[in-house]
């Protein structure tokens, strides 16, 4: 059928995308750029704009001009639900009844995003397509959560087969609520009885669980999240657990596989946003990986949301990301007057200066210079673990 | 006279012991014991000191045997460029690899354990261009099985170490330090250079880094030192930028500690200054005290 043959192609180019084949580093962001869900709530919250949201446009103008027809033909996630959702010999549309709860959590994600904290990002099909796909490598360092959302969505598509598309999906609903806007022309056969009154009421009520989203987004994330290393040029943490999508694009892209997800649940927790995590001499005894290369600037180019801000290589090599400190119990010119100074010499900052103790020089860090970039980290010699570790800005 | 690698050279100096013993004469007794010569070439134009520089210290095919493989050893950890100071001259390096060709090397390797993107190392600071030129190969050194395990019979504290099988079955194996001030060993000179051709630098630092690097010096000889003083950092080295000072001078030599020692002197030092020059004279590795060292001084 020649669905079926557009959807199985839309579904290998999304499987590209996620897989980031491409040569061109933005095209890395296109799958979940692609959502005017993800998009939209991203420009309402940071006013910017990348040419990898040019796909959101054209979304928005199919379902202006079809109302479901990306459903049906290009997304994804939902063609893997409608496969799932095949599955099953008899057909369960109990659901036909249900609310349709989409409206909301749209509404209370463009609501959220206004204020600058999107709380829905997540629940998109196409970032949590892309997520789910780009966590496929080895070691599995990323996001759990989009491949588990993915997973909640065929499963629950093989109960209630369209249930998602039609009941639950936040994209699904703002292109309902995009065709609206074609106005009470011949198209309105296709909504359930909405005159004008109705249609006023269901805007209004949107707006009031916008507002409090809005409100439960303030109070939850403005409060700040646990610190965490984040990557270079990231918004600021409350903001970035909102902002960021969790596609995966940046823990897929970095060269040197140190974005990986913050599982940790214990002080308000970031929810699975990238967080850096360095190696040490241990894990990588030669040159090769473990820090922030000072030449690379891909999960700059790769962000949909811009929770990453999208950085030059010349403003990603002042950003700050944390800074070194160094424990002196555990550096071994402080502690035993060895001759060492490792951390000055792979530093590409200067940004350790020498201090004289004990006859031999001994390292204090610059926190005007320090960028937070982990060589210095990775190359301490002092065992078993280093003495000089980078903190998350602001925690020094 | 034929060219002599290291292992002939062993095989050498026992027939000759033995020679000495069966024919005993005025003249060998008086020639028995030849003063450690290091040759210092004055100069601004590098391919034409190293020539000359080698010439006098023997030529090429002294140190290089035709059909054999050379490895050559800069400094070529740091990303930053030729004037710098943090890495050996790709003009040196250029020359001493067309000088090994020329006398007949079947390949010239320079294998590297960096301490930064090795792409970046060979672009930036040159040497990259300068080995695709003279017909190098330039060898990241970052997998385990790159290295072969070693032990030290005269080491102090290091008593074993993970060497690069590419250096430890050189041929002919030139040492190419870059003289440079050093902020943990306070001068790298040749001795330290190795550093680069080991697996695990960080038990050095955390067992005596100066007596590690002279027990390494006592199992690894290289065939020649060839150490650039060109332009020397003399303030925040390893890496720098630091103050440049150019004594215009390369250093030949095949005594590693007799050479360290003269570019130690370059620095306003005086050998023993340095802790592993001192502890690798007293060990026997060479000769650190520059009185009992014939300096020939060249202008080119």
């Amino acid at each position: 059928m020649r669905r079926t043959a557009v959807r199985t192609g839309a579904l290998v180019l999304a499987v590209l995308l996620a897989l980031q084949v491409f040569p061109w580093p933005q095209a890395a962001a296109c799958l979940p750029a692609a959502s005017p869900f993800v998009t939209g709530s991203a420009l309402l919250a940071r006013s910017v704009v990348g040419f990898a949201a040019l796909p959101a446009l054209v979304v928005a103008l199919l379902a202006i001009w079809r109302r479901r027809w990306f459903c049906r033909w290009l997304c994804p996630s939902g063609f893997l639900a409608e496969m799932a959702g095949r599955l099953h010999s008899r057909s369960a549309h109990g659901w036909n009844r249900w609310p349709a709860f989409g409206p909301w959590i749209a509404g209370l994600g463009f609501g959220s995003a206004l204020i600058g904290y999107p709380v829905f990002l997540w629940m998109d099909p196409l970032s949590l397509f892309n997520g789910t796909v780009s966590a496929l490598r080895w070691p599995v360092t990323a996001l759990a959560l989009p491949a588990a959302g993915l997973g909640v969505l065929i499963l629950f598509s093989m109960r209630y087969p369209g249930a998602w598309c039609f009941r639950f999906c936040p994209l699904g609903a703002v292109q309902d609520g995009l065709h609206r806007m074609r106005g009470r022309r011949s198209g309105s056969s296709e909504t359930s009885g909405a005159g004008p009154d109705e249609s006023r009421r269901r805007f209004l009520l949107l707006a009031g669980a916008g507002a409090i989203g809005a409100g439960a987004a303030l109070l939850w994330f403005q409060r700040g999240v646990r610190r965490a290393l984040r990557p270079p040029g990231a918004v600021e943490g409350g903001r970035f657990a909102a902002l960021c999508a969790r596609c995966g694009a940046c823990v897929r892209a970095c060269p040197q596989n140190i974005i990986q997800a913050d599982s940790a649940l214990a002080g308000r927790p970031g929810l699975y946003a990238p967080e850096v995590r360095y190696g040490t001499l241990k894990t990588h005894p030669f040159s090769v990986g473990g820090y922030c290369a000072d030449g690379c600037n891909r999960c700059n180019q790769v962000c949909p949301t811009g929770a990453i801000r999208s950085l030059s290589l010349e403003q990603k090599r002042k950003a700050v990301m944390g800074t070194a400190a160094v424990d002196r119990s555990l550096c071994i010119a402080w502690n035993t007057a060895a001759y060492c100074m490792v951390c000055d010499e792979v530093c590409p900052y200067q940004a350790v200066r020498s201090v004289e103790s004990g006859g031999v020089s001994c390292p204090e860090v610059d926190v005007s210079l320090c960028r937070g970039c982990g060589q210095c980290q990775v190359r301490c010699p002092a065992d078993p673990q280093p003495a000089i570790v980078v903190h998350p800005a602001g925690s020094v | 006279m034929s060219a002599m690698s290291r292992r002939d050279f062993l095989k050498a100096s026992a027939v000759g012991a033995a020679a000495g013993l069966w024919m005993p004469s005025r003249l060998l007794a008086a020639d028995a014991k030849e003063r450690v010569a290091v040759w210092v070439v004055e100069g601004t134009d590098l391919p034409a000191m190293v020539a000359r520089g080698i010439a006098e210290a023997g030529g090429w095919k002294t140190f290089v045997r035709a059909g054999k493989g050379a490895v050559i050893k800069p400094n070529v950890a740091f990303n930053s460029g030729p004037e710098q100071g943090a890495n050996t001259h790709p003009a040196l390096v250029r020359a001493v690899i067309e000088g090994c060709r020329a006398a007949g090397a079947s390949q010239v390797l320079i294998p590297e354990n960096p301490l930064a993107d090795f792409e970046e190392i060979c672009a930036k600071s040159g040497i990259g261009e300068a080995a695709r030129k003279a017909g190098a190969e330039l060898r990241l050194l970052n997998k385990a099985g790159q290295f072969r395990e070693v032990t030290i019979p005269q080491g102090r504290k290091l008593k074993r170490a993970a060497v690069a099988i590419d250096v430890l079955d050189a041929d002919c194996l030139v040492n190419m330090p870059v003289a440079k001030h050093h902020g943990g060993a306070t001068l790298s000179l040749g001795m330290k250079n190795w550093m680069g051709s080991v697996q695990d630098r960080g038990f050095w630092h955390r067992n005596d880094l100066h007596q590690c690097i002279a027990d390494f010096s006592t199992f690894l000889k290289p065939t020649l030192v060839l150490a650039d003083a060109t332009r020397i950092m003399t303030t925040n080295g390893p890496r720098g930028p630091g103050k440049i000072e150019r004594p215009n001078q390369i250093v030949i030599g095949r005594d590693p500690v007799a050479v360290d020692a003269y570019c130690a002197t370059l620095f306003g030092k005086k050998p023993f200054d340095i802790g592993y020059i001192r502890i690798a004279h007293e060990m026997g590795v060479g000769v650190g005290d520059l009185d009992q060292v014939n300096v020939v001084r060249i202008k080119v």
